[in-house]
């Protein structure tokens, strides 16, 4: 169950999401995919995972459905200990890197191949840009709730709330405007004249 | 008009040597009244030059700037002079070369010119200092305040005239998760209390989140990147209340 440095395995997801309330399979896996829409987790992670964490004393089966989709687990107190542990352990491992979009510049031998990398990393920078733009109105719809007259001052759950929230704008953000100096440098060394006029003031 | 501030197909470039740098090609944007509007990019793409057209400071080559029913592009310098540090601030972290108390530094903008005599100048100055919760630093001199004094003193400094419009360059940058959230809500319950808009340019994805559309240059060209493209379409979220949370209160 552990994950890659600085990764979240889907097991232990799956396993968090049981901890905070016992779950059928299905709704499990609809909620693995609202809280962690860009994880990307296979659609098959719970139903995979749950019975494994079962077998491993994790989970227990509290009610079987009629089909195994709809058999519902709660967490045993050694999945809570389990979980908390993984929580609180260090976690010193650099992260992964595994992007695309940089095997793709690894690879690219001749000039069509650099334009079309170009225009593949214009259009992740938009599809970033869409993302900054929805977490940024989550933010923005959050923080006028918080600001509201009457809203209770909050503890420490919503701060970390706000902090996430926060956290996934700047990321989104942060790679959209990633992906414009690349392509922008990128788009200069392709073509000179373009990379000339930039409002470089 | 719509908006208190419109920029309109704004052009400008500079000629250095026989290349002509062009900053901003046919920029339109409107900030309107208790709207945060942010300039979000790197260094040297033109943020700060939109902003010194926006705040009358620049003249564009091209288009239109309007300041409510003033087109500041064509409007006679005295009267820029007057709009600029009354009803138009400017905000940023440069602080003076000049060796002034804080309480000076704020309040010599008010009484240039802008008929407040010292001691209301000095008052106004106290207020705003108190306002930002940095009463304390009024006899200190701008070098030996802390960066986020700094911040907390330069917007005390474009908040004492109680202006309509506050401009602010490259202020919020890199203060952090905590800081920025306080200068966020002192900011926003600040435009709430003086009704005016705000325009800022920031290098940080981070600084940019409490403005309510964001912008980023490329290839001069302005792009909103979030929020609503029409300023006039935003509801502002509880009218008639103050947005206002807590203030940024202490120094640090």
């Amino acid at each position: 169950m552990r994950a890659r440095g600085g990764e979240l395995s889907a097991s232990m997801a799956v396993l968090g999401l049981v901890i905070d309330q016992p779950d059928s399979v299905s709704g499990v896996s609809r909620r693995l995919a609202d809280r962690f829409p860009h994880a990307r987790f296979a659609r098959n992670s719970a139903h995979n995972n749950l019975p494994s964490l079962h077998r491993q004393g994790l989970v227990r089966l509290i009610a079987e459905g009629e089909q195994r989709s709809l058999d519902r687990y709660e967490a045993t107190q050694k999945g809570r200990d389990r979980f908390r542990q993984s929580l609180r352990e260090s976690s010193v491992a650099v992260p992964a890197v595994r992007d695309a979009m940089r095997a793709r510049l690894e690879h690219v031998s001749d000039e069509a191949d650099l334009l079309a990398v170009i225009a593949a990393i214009g259009e992740q920078e938009q599809a970033c840009r869409a993302e900054y733009a929805a977490a940024h109105g989550r933010l923005r719809a959050a923080e006028r709730a918080r600001r509201a007259p009457g809203a209770s001052a909050g503890d420490w759950r919503d701060a970390v709330r706000r902090a996430l929230m926060v956290d996934e704008a700047v990321l989104w953000g942060t790679r959209a405007q990633r992906m414009q100096r690349l392509r922008e440098s990128l788009r200069a060394e392709a073509d000179p004249e373009l990379g000339q006029d930039r409002g470089d003031v | 008009m719509d908006g208190l501030l419109r920029l309109s197909d704004v052009s400008k470039s500079y000629v250095r040597g026989d290349r002509q740098l062009r900053v901003m090609t046919d920029v339109s944007l409107t900030v309107g009244r208790r709207e945060i509007v942010a300039i979000v990019g790197s260094r040297y793409e033109g943020k700060t030059t939109l902003l010194r057209v926006a705040a009358g400071l620049d003249k564009p080559e091209r288009g239109e700037v309007w300041f409510e029913d003033l087109e500041l592009t064509r409007c006679a310098e005295q009267e820029r002079v007057r709009l600029l540090g009354k009803e138009i601030t400017w905000v940023d972290r440069g602080g003076t070369g000049v060796r002034l108390q804080v309480l000076d530094y704020v309040g010599l903008p008010l009484a240039l010119g802008r008929g407040h005599g010292r001691r209301e100048a000095r008052e106004l100055a106290m207020n705003a200092l108190e306002r930002v919760g940095v009463a304390d630093c009024a006899r200190q001199h701008w070098s030996d305040l802390s960066n986020w004094e700094r911040v907390l003193v330069a917007l005390a400094r474009g908040i004492a005239p109680a202006p309509r419009l506050m401009v602010v360059d490259d202020l919020l940058d890199g203060l952090g998760m905590n800081r920025t959230r306080d200068v966020s809500d002192l900011l926003s319950s600040v435009i709430a209390e003086l009704d005016c808009g705000v325009l800022l340019s920031v290098s940080d994805v981070e600084a940019a989140l409490e403005a309510d559309r964001v912008f980023s240059f490329e290839r001069a060209k302005l792009k909103l990147i979030a929020g609503q493209h029409d300023s006039s379409a935003r509801v502002i979220a509880f009218p008639g209340e103050p947005r206002g949370g807590r203030g940024a209160g202490g120094r640090h």
